[in-house]
């Protein structure tokens, strides 16, 4: 969830002593500002209406003996009904200008009003009796041109309310064109501006809700969700003059919605990752048990009860969630110095301010200003938790990106590391190759060409023939070729191989005037080992020269086939065959090499021809 | 009529050795005999041999600077590269030089004299790996020159029967031709592949820019 923060460090303790400090004027500055937009609401304070008498009654018109009448100071007792009604006079004789169109400005009435004026009824903003309304939304009332007749002009204004303590916070009369703006203005504040935050409010909580219920384990969004949404149903409730339920319920209600700090405590809990879910359960308990007392004193209608449990339990233990918001912020900053925890910790702090404002307002009368300030500060952590939400996207966006050519590289590393392997191993093999090409090699020269070679020696040494040593070292040659024929790319075919040996041999058996066939069905197929194809290829040559030399033949047939599992190779001349066998060294050297090679050699020879067979298993054809 | 054959070749025993079997022969004369390339030069200037025998490795230079030169000078002049077997690469470069034929200093006696007497025929002879090298050569020359094969069909199929060590009468029956068409195929596949390689080596003097097209044309023309 704070993925975020996580590389912040911890604050040094400047930052802590300065964000204290701001803690305490940014809430200052805040209420300042409010209050400066506030008072710029009031009409002129000489249209101010004072000193009032008043009389608890439910009379339906205006009661005319003066007797009745007290003076109006700041506590009025109301009796123990289930609805009150209060009426207020005061002669405006002298404040009622004759000359134009006087106005009646009642910022905030919290009751049903009705207005009398010269024993008139002037204004009634809803019915007076039930459903009793509560309004919250200024009255401008006006009192149209009055004649100039110098009589005494009574104000009587009655209040009915289903609420114990009915007083009105204050009361202008002036010209209509004086309390217009100021009329316009305060309803701009208190309901238009309300309304358009609410609006605002519900689309982030639209916003932040899916978030949540896409990510339900991202519970930090919901329970941010939660808290604007109970806060948003906290602030409607201010804006709402017809109550559709009763007095008690609603007001239970509306305290009840306070709950968003509950949410809030865990909301801050889960988005900096306090761990602290034992206080989190102490505070749902408490929370419910609390709410379960002020509920149901208003369902069971205990008035008494119902007002101790509000004012005196419920909203003390609210304050202390908000300031317990305020430590949880502080624990945040402590822990990471960021700019979640930092914001959070400010707002906080204003939210605390502004909260005990508003509830003193409520009660006492010293507390200046018109309305609830709350409504409005909302727009602030609105604003931040959509900083913060759009600023985790970016980040999200970007640690994906980095994650990507992270990714990336770490691949074309892995890649390089593969290929540095495969090369290597490549490079190794290639080595073992050449290495066992070579020895394969020595082996080849040792085996043949030595051979002939040391017999040419010693031939050359005994004094022999000529024609002998010049035969033996033409042996010598042959083999050579043969051995550098054996080089050719193994994945020829044999029938490549046997090329060179077929183009040579072919010169010297057409001077011999021998007719030579061939015949290579398959041999293209078959692929044989360097030393198989060395030893066959030794095999054919003395063959195919045995029978040249000595057969007296006059055709040549040449075969190399090819099945599933073997090469078969013959050379078969028509000649007058072997008469000695003990005496050619040929064919000893022919039966060796077939057995290097663990191939089967069949020498069939009488007066008809010879012919030598070699098969040699070699799979795979 | 007696052939008069010229030869260079550095070693002496080698050289010793050719003269021998060419002079054994009443149709043949070794009219001049040389062990390195300035001596070559300066006996070809003042003499025309019938046919130039040329070993590749010379001790002041190589024999392919001097097959160059010789052929530029008369191209009708036969020229057999004296080498021995495994050496088909160097062959072919020769050939690439303006060489028609080569003999191999191993083989059988009569041999050496059948490759003089099938050159002045008109007729080259060729080997498996010979072959191989040269479709290599062509395979090497084509793409670089946005032209056709400079081989025909039938010259490839000699070169490529020729790879699989057929000889001249088994590669004449199968294509149904006579064998001294086989060889004149064969003289006509080298010199396409020294007709080429000049080309070639134009080409690409002209592409490096070493060369102007007119001295290009004088080079051709052979002026």
């Amino acid at each position: 969830m704070n993925s975020a923060a996580t590389a912040r460090s911890n604050p040094t303790f400047a930052q802590v002593t300065l964000v204290l400090a701001a803690c305490v004027l940014l809430p200052i500055g805040v209420l300042g500002f409010f209050y400066v937009v506030d008072k710029d609401v009031s009409p002129n304070r000489e249209f101010l209406l004072e000193d009032f008498e008043y009389l608890v009654s439910h009379a339906d018109r205006p009661a005319t003996s003066s007797g009745e009448w007290r003076r109006f100071d700041r506590t009025i007792q109301m009796p123990d009904e289930p609805y009150a009604s209060l009426w207020i006079r005061k002669d405006v004789t002298r404040r009622l200008d004759v000359t134009q169109a006087n106005a009646l400005y009642i910022p905030k009435a919290f009751a049903n009003v009705q207005v009398w004026l010269r024993g008139e009824l002037q204004y009634t903003a809803a019915p007076i009796e039930e459903p009793l309304a509560f309004f919250r939304t200024p009255l401008l009332i006006p009192l149209g041109k009055l004649d100039t007749a110098a009589e005494r002009s009574w104000l009587h204004i009655r209040l009915t309310a289903a609420r114990g303590s009915l007083s009105p916070k204050s009361v202008y009369l002036a010209p209509y064109s004086e309390l217009v703006s100021a009329y316009r203005h305060n309803y701009w504040l208190a309901q238009t501006l309300p309304k358009l935050f609410i609006s605002v409010a519900l689309t982030m909580i639209a916003l932040v809700g899916g978030l949540f219920l896409m990510r339900p384990q991202d519970t930090a969004y919901g329970w941010y969700a939660l808290y604007m949404l109970l806060w948003t149903a906290h602030t409607t409730h201010a804006l709402i003059d017809y109550i559709p339920i009763s007095h008690e319920l609603w007001f239970a209600l509306n305290y009840l919605c306070l709950v968003w700090v509950a949410c809030e405590v865990i909301f801050i809990n889960r988005y900096f990752d306090l761990r602290m879910r034992r206080v989190e359960r102490a505070i749902a308990v408490v929370t419910a048990l609390l709410a379960i007392a002020v509920l149901l004193p208003a369902l069971l209608d205990a008035q008494h009860v119902a007002f101790i449990a509000t004012h005196y339990v419920w909203m003390p233990w609210v304050i202390s969630l908000a300031l317990f918001v305020f430590v949880q912020c502080f624990m945040a900053v402590r822990q990471r110095w960021s700019i979640d925890s930092v914001g959070l910790l400010l707002i906080s702090s204003i939210f605390v301010t502004i909260g005990i404002r508003d509830h003193l307002f409520d009660f006492y009368y010293f507390v200046p200003g018109t309305t609830y300030y709350l409504q409005f500060t909302v727009v602030i952590p609105l604003l931040f938790f959509g900083f913060l939400l759009l600023r985790r996207h970016v980040h999200t966006l970007k640690f994906s990106e980095e994650l990507n050519a992270e990714l990336e590289q770490r691949a074309a590393l892995k890649a390089k590391q593969l290929e540095d392997t495969y090369r290597k191993l490549n490079e190794e093999e290639k080595r073992r190759e050449v290495a066992e090409e070579r020895a394969r090699l020595m082996r080849d020269m040792h085996d043949g060409l030595g051979g002939h070679l040391v017999h040419a020696l010693s031939l050359a040494e005994k004094g022999e023939d000529r024609q002998y040593l010049k035969e033996a070292l033409r042996y010598a040659l042959s083999d050579l070729r043969l051995i550098v024929d054996s080089l050719a790319p193994s994945d020829d075919g044999f029938d490549s191989l046997l090329a060179n040996f077929r183009h040579r041999i072919s010169k010297s058996v057409a001077r011999a005037g021998i007719d030579l066939n061939w015949s290579l069905s398959g041999a293209q197929n078959a692929k044989l080992k360097a030393d198989q194809s060395l030893a066959l290829l030794r095999i054919v040559q003395e063959a195919t020269t045995n029978a040249l030399r000595h057969s007296e033949c006059k055709t040549i047939d040449i075969s190399v086939s090819s099945n599933a599992d073997a090469l078969i190779a013959e050379v078969r001349d028509d000649g007058k065959g072997i008469k000695d066998r003990s005496h050619g060294r040929g064919l000893d050297n022919m039966q060796i090499r077939a057995d290097s090679i663990s191939a089967a050699l069949t020498v069939h020879s009488d007066a008809g021809g010879t012919s030598v067979r070699c098969v040699i298993p070699c799979a795979g054809n | 009529m007696t052939v008069s054959v010229f030869v260079v070749e550095d070693d002496a025993s080698t050289r010793a050795m050719l003269i021998d079997k060419i002079g054994r022969s009443e149709r043949h004369a070794v009219t001049g005999a040389v062990g390195s390339l300035s001596s070559a030069r300066r006996a070809l200037k003042e003499e025309q041999p019938d046919i130039l025998l040329v070993d590749l490795q010379l001790p002041d230079g190589s024999g392919i600077d001097l097959i160059s030169e010789q052929t530029l000078r008369n191209p009708a002049l036969p020229i057999l590269v004296i080498s021995i077997f495994g050496d088909e690469e160097r062959v072919v470069n020769a050939i690439g030089a303006g060489a028609q034929g080569y003999l191999l200093k191993d083989d059988e006696e009569d041999a050496i004299l059948d490759a003089v007497d099938c050159l002045l025929l008109g007729q080259s002879p060729i080997s498996p790996s010979i072959a191989v090298h040269l479709i290599r050569r062509f395979r090497q020359l084509v793409p670089n020159r946005q032209e056709m094969h400079p081989l025909s069909d039938r010259e490839l199929e000699v070169l490529q029967l020729a790879t699989k060590g057929l000889s001249y009468r088994e590669t004449a029956a199968l294509m149904g031709v006579s064998i001294n068409t086989v060889g004149t195929f064969t003289k006509r596949i080298y010199t396409k592949l020294a007709v080429s390689s000049r080309a070639e080596a134009i080409f690409e003097a002209r592409q490096m820019g070493l060369m102007s097209d007119s001295f290009s044309e004088q080079r051709r023309n052979g002026t």
